[in-house]
């Protein structure tokens, strides 16, 4: 084998290589970063009037991709149907307030936590707004969690 | 003029070159069957892009009007399919036949790094491609997949995220995967083919054991003919195939409605069905690292005895080989059907931390066996570490194989086993 020496006019080369390429590197992602404009409206999803939605129940907003659950003491929360296992839609139970995912049998309650694995981690969930006595969901920004906590549920 | 093509073509070779290198059975001509399956992608290709309309709205129908319009349109679209299914396969087993055929070592080490990126090129450029067609396969596929990259510890999210241009697979990942696809891939691959074949002729062409006959003979009837020969049996077989069997295309894509099941492409199953059984910190990163780790060091790492061009290095090495292949296929189909039934880690452990439980516990279970197994083979084997090496890699090869088959062939709705229901 030959003998590894690095003299000054190698390290300079090397390091100028090195710099080069991060260069090219950086500027390409940072091209893939751009955030290519959707045609968005507005971030605030008008879910409806807070008076239509009756206590302990659920309801589907398949085109803005969450559930919104409105529970017995009249607390609302909205959870992502983005599963947190591979990505793929869960979907409402019948008759029950359970969340299942078709992919790989994942299931979730309607607070988002999870029932059955394989999914690790409970639902995102989106923050929700109250005005005008209309419910307003916070679509453009799925909150991740660890665990639910009360501070979740919003209340009038 | 006349010859000047055909002196081009043959600068891919020396002039004269062993009779020995030429057996078919050296290589079974799988890298020139790889590289032609990449010229057959590029042409195809090239025509495709001329019907398709890379967007959300319009992807779907053009390849739709492309089977039911266009003159020979389905027969073009299969061509490019299959091509691809086969490039993957045919990259795969080229990779075994230079392992196998202890062609990676000193001089060919270089060769072996950049047959690894070009394995990688070519599985990249077989998944941006599984989405164009925007189907509810190719759609949920790439879900998938690329959430699967979310559980890179620190990294994965921005990943995920800077690949599909978005947090979820939407208008924006099917351009960006368009140009990944017919831009920047095949413009890699041709450089790093280019090095490749380059390197392989400055290494001395197919790896010769040593002592065997010296005898040259010349490049041209003798290999042209018989490349000339697989080339066209291998177009043949193409072409045919393509005629009778359609490409998948399933309806449009529907954002709202995962399919059930709903899987990765089938090269990438292996994955999945591991992240079944083990925390995806460890199925989907430290597992992999580790792999292509030691695929890596491997012709870096230090042995006493290398013997280049020997089919398993040794009897006792092919003997180890078919050992360590067909444990590892019982063993690690045993091990799924196991944890899915008996062990049962997460709900039986629910109250436990997941990495805990179904990471590091899960891999425990499964790879302390597997480490007594090595030992086995050392102590009571007699095992050089070239052989143990080999045993190792047919170990972890075996046991994708496996776990890839089963979760594509054997797992049913919700996917649960087929055979459990």
């Amino acid at each position: 084998m030959k003998k590894f020496i690095v003299d000054r006019r190698k390290f300079l080369r090397s390091f100028f290589y090195a710099l080069l390429s991060f260069q090219l590197i950086y500027v390409f992602v940072r091209l893939l970063k751009i955030k290519i404009p959707q045609n968005t409206q507005s971030d605030l999803y008008d879910a409806g009037d807070i008076s239509f939605f009756e206590n302990g129940k659920m309801y589907p907003f398949g085109s803005a991709h969450f559930f919104l659950h409105r529970f017995e003491d009249g607390g609302f929360i909205a959870v992502s149907s983005k599963c947190t296992h591979l990505g793929c839609a869960v979907q409402l139970k019948a008759d029950s307030l359970q969340l299942e995912c078709p992919c790989h049998a994942s299931a979730f309650n309607s607070k988002g936590e999870v029932l059955s694995p394989p999914a690790s981690r409970p639902l995102d969930y989106y923050p929700i707004v109250f005005k005008d006595g209309k419910v307003l969901v916070n679509i453009a920004h799925p909150v991740r969690r660890n665990k639910f906590e009360q501070a979740q549920i919003k209340y009038i | 003029m006349k010859h000047s093509i055909a002196r081009f073509f043959l600068h891919f070779h020396p002039k004269k070159v062993r009779a020995e290198a030429i057996r078919f059975d050296r290589t079974f001509g799988l890298g020139g069957i790889a590289a032609l399956l990449f010229v057959v992608l590029f042409i195809t290709g090239m025509m495709l892009r001329f019907a398709y309309i890379p967007s959300a709205g319009e992807a779907h129908d053009s390849i739709v009007n492309l089977q039911q319009e266009v003159l020979f349109g389905s027969l073009l679209r299969n061509l490019h399919y299959w091509s691809a299914m086969s490039l993957v396969v045919v990259a795969f087993l080229h990779l075994v036949r230079v392992f196998y055929s202890q062609s990676i070592f000193e001089e060919r080490r270089k060769n072996w790094i950049y047959g690894l990126v070009l394995l990688f090129l070519v599985l990249s450029a077989n998944f941006t491609g599984y989405l164009l067609p925007w189907d509810q396969l190719s759609y949920w596929a790439v879900t998938i997949m690329t959430n699967m990259l979310t559980y890179i510890p620190f990294v994965g999210n921005g990943l995920a995220d800077i690949i599909r241009g978005g947090d979820v697979v939407n208008e924006n990942t099917l351009l960006r995967f368009y140009h990944f696809h017919t831009g920047l891939m095949p413009f890699l691959m041709i450089f790093f083919l280019s090095v490749h074949f380059w390197l392989v002729r400055k290494s001395g062409g197919v790896a010769l054991p040593a002592g065997t006959d010296k005898k040259m003979t010349d490049v041209n009837p003798h290999l042209v003919y018989k490349e000339i020969i697989v080339a066209l049996i291998l177009l043949l077989a193409i072409f045919l195939f393509s005629v009778f069997v359609d490409a998948p295309l399933l309806e449009k894509a529907k954002p709202l409605v995962s399919p059930n099941p709903s899987r990765a492409p089938w090269y990438f199953m292996g994955f999945q069905e591991l992240l079944m059984h083990i925390h995806p910190t460890f199925g989907a990163f430290i597992i992999p690292l580790l792999v292509l780790i030691f695929f890596i060091s491997i012709p870096f790492l230090k042995f006493t005895e290398i013997k280049k061009g020997v089919w398993f290095y040794s009897s006792k090495g092919k003997q180890l080989t078919i050992l360590s292949a067909v444990s590892s296929v019982i063993y690690t189909f045993a091990f799924v059907v196991l944890s899915d039934t008996v062990l049962d880690l997460s709900n039986r452990l629910s109250g436990w931390p997941s990495i805990i439980s179904t990471g590091l516990l899960s891999s425990l279970i499964y790879f302390i066996p597997v480490a007594l197994f090595i030992l086995y083979l050392k102590r009571n084997k007699q095992a050089c570490r070239m052989e143990i090496i080999i045993a190792i890699v047919t170990f972890i090869l075996a046991a994708y194989i496996t776990m890839m088959l089963t979760g594509s062939l054997l797992r049913g709705e919700g996917m649960q086993l087929i055979f459990l229901i």
